[in-house]
């Protein structure tokens, strides 16, 4: 009998996992003037309605804690242009996300506002954004704890033969929690179609990126799993659509999910209670000055598509007038009604528990 | 149009805020983000911004001011020349100091509302089909609901329990009465029972028994005399009923007559301390029953019921006895008690009497008894004739064991000595029958080792 | 009607509901290729493979994390924790997404998802294995917490928890997957909230549930050859709980003695006992009693362990106490905790 060969840790004829690089090149054609057009309205409409958020929160309209997206519109916008069907999950300032995805500016203000209205019926609030009709699964609050939660919406959407993947949007802070890393292992070990986005905006709530890890390089997180990876600047919303085109086409070809760096910036605290004080003198103006996403496409849609001022203006005006609506809409809405408090604890029963079986003794009876 | 633009509320702890300076000038034009002055709050200094496009035309609040979160600061406007007097006027009489416009108040809620819980349904969140209906509440429980509306049964809030719709005993005691008023009426020697109570569905409070006790006490400073408690009505029982029946019946229609001996109880009382030492302990009242037993073993006539057209001699020996509970009295009974140990009477005795007082009998634990034993003793009482427990022919009446001067040989000492009592029924025992028997008895009690064979 | 192990039972309900459903899945470590660490999954790799027979690393948060997702996305996942000790890793993803998915969301997203394994101390495991996580589970709104003694039970409650659309944790133990009794042959479901009245008595009731319900029976024949009649209710659901088969027992016999593994702070006796008096004030003629493990972590040693666990001279003690009965020298417990 011959001895099995033992099992050593690095096997010297064996390969050293590579450094798997997201090699598919941009899979979309370029943006035609009027996608452009509808992806810089989305941008714009997403910075205004977080500053309404933000003098709502000022006026005592918006309570509790809110984490604003203002800066990272590009991220959230692009990534919808690239997967407008698939599943998203977030963590909480998902208020661009919810909108980016799909949700009204009218449900998210009116969450916000604490309204019955709202897209989650005021249960939720800042925090706490889910729209089930357009696959958006929140809106969670543990940093880190919702990674996990990404791998069972692409299992089940594998299991269902979807041709889906799903989003996992996080941000810096998360990429240093357990569960996150726990779950590139499943996801890469199970080869689910997930996106994993990490949204790096060099802030885990006050402490920069240097502060909180050793790497500042995120993407770096999926090495050791075996994950394809790719870091990528975020502020030309472009770009996103198209790398976070082709990390979906990875992702649902069957060779595993991919971990996604985005690198952004956020302009405004941690919070709305977060004056940033911590961040260096002109570091903010200059990245305002450099690399705003809006800024950036505006330029693009002057320059390239030879998109004048005015009708920019208009469509600026527009979308003031939208999110403006937005804010009419939750001030108006009633809030809750007091005899639904207890709604909302446990699903009723959709199915019923007796309904047949395919076993030969068929019919279960309760005793 | 312009409008006021107040201290924002930066943190959920914010209460005032000082301005350290503005930014923005008088006649400034203003954007989205744009920072408009820096204010000191609770927690740190801020750059408080706006968030409209327009222009600062007036500020209200000068560098160095604190004010209130809420407190209008600045008036804005859309064009750098609006017409500001009316909301200076506003300002100028009363919101410089208040804490102004809080939140507006938000609307009602929608249609059916918490005042109106009953008829309307509430719009429900449609849930989708099927959601089979819950199962109706078992009797007694009345689920937890909020504002009319039943609550899935996972919720935990504490259901209401009406056992009314049980078939449930009744509650402790008489009535309701709490564990720290039962106590402070034992400490009384007050009977709970007989207390009325003020606290919730009629339970008796410990303050219910104080003002039982000081009805109307000087304290209370009520003008003349001490007003004693008024007549109260305490429902017969089925027990006080029965009792009143059967003992009506005996004092009616069995013509009785009394016959009383005095016991010498040393050896007895020898006897149980030896028994004691040895760990089998006995009471005098087991001893009784055992040699009642015994007695009417001897004297079978005396084990015996009346009848129209016979006298029944049994041809058991059940020796019941009287037991006192809190509002009547039951006689567990002790059946062929002459053919069982004292020991195994004694711990028979024991466990009937523990069950009777906790209501926990069988029907045949205490019916069927021959002879009836009632024993005052424990209780102080030296002498005194009861009634008979129809059918039977006879009851005994025990007094106390007591220590008392006995004269022995021409020497005073102490003895311990017992007065029983026997009261017959006539129609079946004649006196010398009954003193036939109680010289059996006195026979077995003063050489109680006869009651170890 | 058969007579089944404990793990045959629960591995009869995993297998008929996997045929009935295809969204049920199981999921957790060395269920499949090694088929169970306590043998309740045997065979089921090979009859459904291995995208629903599902081996994990050793990743409790990743693994629950990822069934709460999928419930979420309307698969029905069996998460089976090695033991609820390991649970605790994965804590955050049971109380702040299971529980509070379908609140969060305002009733968009329910997760129908089952959290098993074994729960409690088995014997010699040492303190980081011997955890009781009842009374932690049913603390929270949104979850659903139900336990078993008994093979009938353990099948009849695995297969409604996995029919219920809300998340249910349901606790198993080590020391009972051998234990045997009849299952009847026909497919039948045992009703989450559903206390069962395991013997009914007059003079005091005793509470309990999983194993320890065994104990308790033990413990009522014992009284019983003193004369006390014992009602012994297994409350087999924690959350929802059986008030009414709880409170009209206690009101008839009007005592009422909880035991339970967990520890007496805290512990869902204190509920339970707190509920007993508000509803049965009333009826009682004692204080509601417990009988729970020792206030100490699970010592490693036998002697010590035997100790720390409720056992029967604690339970007839505390019954005696409640019945106001002397208790004889020798079943007095060493200290006064609990009993």
């Amino acid at each position: 009998m011959t001895a099995p060969p033992l099992p050593t840790a690095a096997p010297p004829d064996a390969d050293v996992p590579p450094d798997r690089l997201l090699t598919l090149p941009d899979p979309l054609p370029p943006c035609t003037r009027d996608e452009l057009l509808a992806l810089y309205r989305q941008m714009v409409l997403l910075r205004r309605v977080e500053e309404l958020a933000a003098k709502a929160y000022t006026q005592r309209r918006i309570l509790g804690f809110c984490h604003l997206y203002i800066g990272q519109e590009s991220v959230a916008v692009g990534a919808a242009a690239a997967t407008s069907d698939d599943y998203w999950i977030a963590a909480y300032r998902e208020h661009g996300h919810a909108m980016a995805k799909g949700v009204s500016a009218r449900a998210v203000m009116a969450e916000l506002f604490g309204k019955v209205t709202g897209c989650s019926k005021g249960q939720g609030g800042s925090m706490h954004i889910y729209d089930r009709d357009v696959r958006f699964m929140g809106g969670h609050g543990i940093v880190g704890g919702h990674v996990p939660l990404a791998n069972g919406v692409a299992w089940a959407a594998r299991a269902r033969g979807e041709d889906r993947v799903c989003v996992c949007f996080f941000g810096d802070g998360a990429a240093n929690q357990g569960p996150f890393f726990e779950a590139l292992c499943l996801a890469e070990l199970y080869k689910l179609p997930v996106v994993f986005i990490c949204e790096n905006n060099f802030y885990a709530m006050g402490t920069p990126l240097h502060r909180q890890s050793a790497v500042t390089d995120m993407s770096l997180r999926a090495r050791g799993v075996g994950m394809t990876r790719e870091q990528l600047d975020g502020w030309d919303v472009e770009h996103v659509r198209q790398r976070v085109a082709a990390a979906r086409r990875h992702a649902l070809s069957g060779q595993g999910p991919v971990l996604l760096e985005i690198v952004t910036y956020r302009y405004r605290g941690h919070s709305m209670s977060d004056p940033a004080k911590y961040r260096p003198e002109g570091e903010l103006e200059a990245r305002k000055e450099k690399s705003d996403p809006l800024q950036l496409t505006r330029r693009a849609l002057a320059e390239v598509h030879g998109v004048d001022a005015a009708t920019l203006d208009a469509l600026v005006a527009e979308v003031d007038a939208e999110a403006q609506d937005a804010w009419d809409f939750a001030e108006q809405s009633p809030i809750p009604d007091p005899t639904q408090l207890y709604d909302y604890v446990y699903a009723p029963q959709r199915t019923s528990m007796l309904a047949d079986t395919p076993l030969p003794s068929s019919r279960p009876r309760e005793t | 149009m312009a409008e006021l633009f107040v201290m924002p509320q930066a943190s959920p702890t914010m209460e005032v805020g000082t301005i350290l300076s503005w930014r923005k000038a008088e006649g400034a034009a203003l954007a989205p983000q744009d920072v408009l002055a820096e204010v000191e709050t609770d927690k740190a200094a801020m750059e408080i911004e706006v968030f409209e496009r327009g222009y600062l035309l007036r500020i209200l609040v000068p560098a160095g001011e604190e004010v209130p979160a809420g407190t209008p600061i600045a008036i804005l406007g859309s064009s750098p020349d609006e017409d500001i007097s009316a909301l200076l006027a506003q300002v100028g009489t009363a919101a410089v100091a208040t804490p102004a416009p809080k939140v507006a108040p938000a609307p009602a809620p929608a249609p059916a509302s918490a005042e109106a819980p009953v008829a309307q349904p509430a719009p429900s969140p449609a849930p989708p089909p099927p959601a089979p209906a819950p199962p109706p509440p078992a009797a007694g429980l009345v689920a937890p609901s909020w504002m009319g509306r039943p609550l899935p049964d996972a919720i935990m809030e504490m259901p209401a329990f009406e056992p009314a719709r049980l078939d449930l005993p009744a509650a402790t005691g008489a009535g309701r009465s709490s564990p720290a008023s039962r106590r402070a009426a034992r400490e009384r020697g007050l009977d709970i029972a007989r207390i009325p109570g003020s606290g919730p569905k009629g339970r008796v409070t410990v303050s219910d028994v104080e003002g039982f006790t000081a009805p109307a006490g000087p304290r209370l400073q009520v003008p003349g005399p001490a007003v004693a408690p008024a007549d109260e009505q305490v429902r017969n029982s089925q027990m006080r009923k029965t009792i009143s029946r059967r003992l009506l019946q005996a004092w009616q229609e069995a013509p009785s007559f009394f016959l009383t001996v005095t016991l010498d109880c040393d050896r007895l009382v020898d006897l149980r301390a030896q028994l004691k030492a040895v760990g089998s302990p006995v009471s005098p009242n087991d001893m009784v029953v055992k040699a009642v037993a015994l007695a009417l073993r001897q004297v079978p006539e005396v084990n015996a019921s009346w009848g129209d057209q016979a006298i029944t001699r049994h041809g058991g020996v059940h020796v019941g006895v009287a037991v006192a509970l809190e509002d009547g009295l039951i006689t567990p009974v002790v059946r062929d008690a002459d053919r069982k140990s004292l020991a195994t009477i004694a711990a028979e005795v024991r466990d009937l009497a523990g069950r009777a007082r906790d209501r926990k009998l069988q029907p045949h634990e205490y019916q069927g008894s021959t002879f009836t034993i009632s024993n005052l003793g424990m209780m102080g009482i030296e002498h005194f004739t009861a009634i008979l427990n129809p059918p039977e022919a006879a009851i005994l009446a025990v007094g106390a064991l007591q220590q008392v001067p006995v004269v022995r040989e021409g020497q005073l000492g102490l003895g311990w000595r017992m007065k029983v009592t026997m009261t017959c029924d006539h129609r079946v025992i004649d006196g010398a029958l009954g003193a036939r028997f109680l010289e059996a008895l006195r026979r077995q009690l003063e050489q109680p080792v006869l009651l170890l064979t | 009607m058969a007579v089944l192990a404990i793990r045959e039972a629960l591995r009869r309900a995993l297998r008929e509901e996997l045929l009935r459903d295809p969204s049920v899945f199981l999921m957790g470590e060395e269920v499949a290729h090694y088929n169970g660490a306590y043998k309740v999954s045997q065979g089921l790799l090979e009859e459904f493979g291995d995208r629903r027979i599902v081996d994990t690393p050793i990743s409790e948060a990743g693994f629950a994390g990822l069934g709460i997702g999928a419930a979420m996305a309307g698969m029905r996942p069996v998460i089976e924790f090695m033991t609820w000790n390991f649970s605790l890793v994965a804590f955050d993803q049971v109380i702040n997404s299971a529980a509070k998915l379908y609140q969060m969301s305002g009733g968009q997203y329910h997760v129908p998802i089952v959290f098993r394994g074994p729960n409690g101390a088995a014997e010699n495991l040492g303190s980081q294995h011997s955890t009781s996580v009842d009374s932690l589970y049913a603390h929270f709104p949104g979850l659903k917490v139900v336990t078993y003694c008994d093979p009938h039970d353990a099948y009849g409650l695995l297969k409604s928890a996995i029919r219920d659309d809300n998340p249910v944790c349901f606790l198993e133990s080590e020391l009972t997957y051998g234990q045997k009794g009849e299952v009847p042959d026909h497919e039948f479901l045992v009703p989450l909230g559903r206390a069962r009245v395991r013997r009914a008595g007059t003079d005091l009731t005793l509470v309990s549930w999983g194993k320890q319900a065994m104990q308790a029976e033990a413990a009522a024949e014992r009284l019983a050859a003193e004369g006390v009649s014992v009602e012994v209710i297994d409350l087999r659901s924690l959350r929802p709980l059986d008030h009414e088969t709880l409170f009209s027992s206690v009101c008839r016999t009007g005592r009422c003695v909880v035991l339970h593994e967990g520890y007496l702070f805290a512990g869902v006796g204190a509920e339970i006992a707190a509920r007993v008096q508000e509803a049965c004030f009333d009826w009682l003629q004692a204080p509601v009693l417990r009988v729970t493990s020792r206030d100490v972590n699970q010592p490693y040693a036998s002697n010590l362990e035997k100790l720390v666990m409720p056992d029967t001279d604690r339970i007839v003690a505390a019954a005696h106490r409640a019945l106001g009965r002397p208790t004889p020298a020798a079943d007095r417990a060493p200290a006064a905790t609990g009993a």
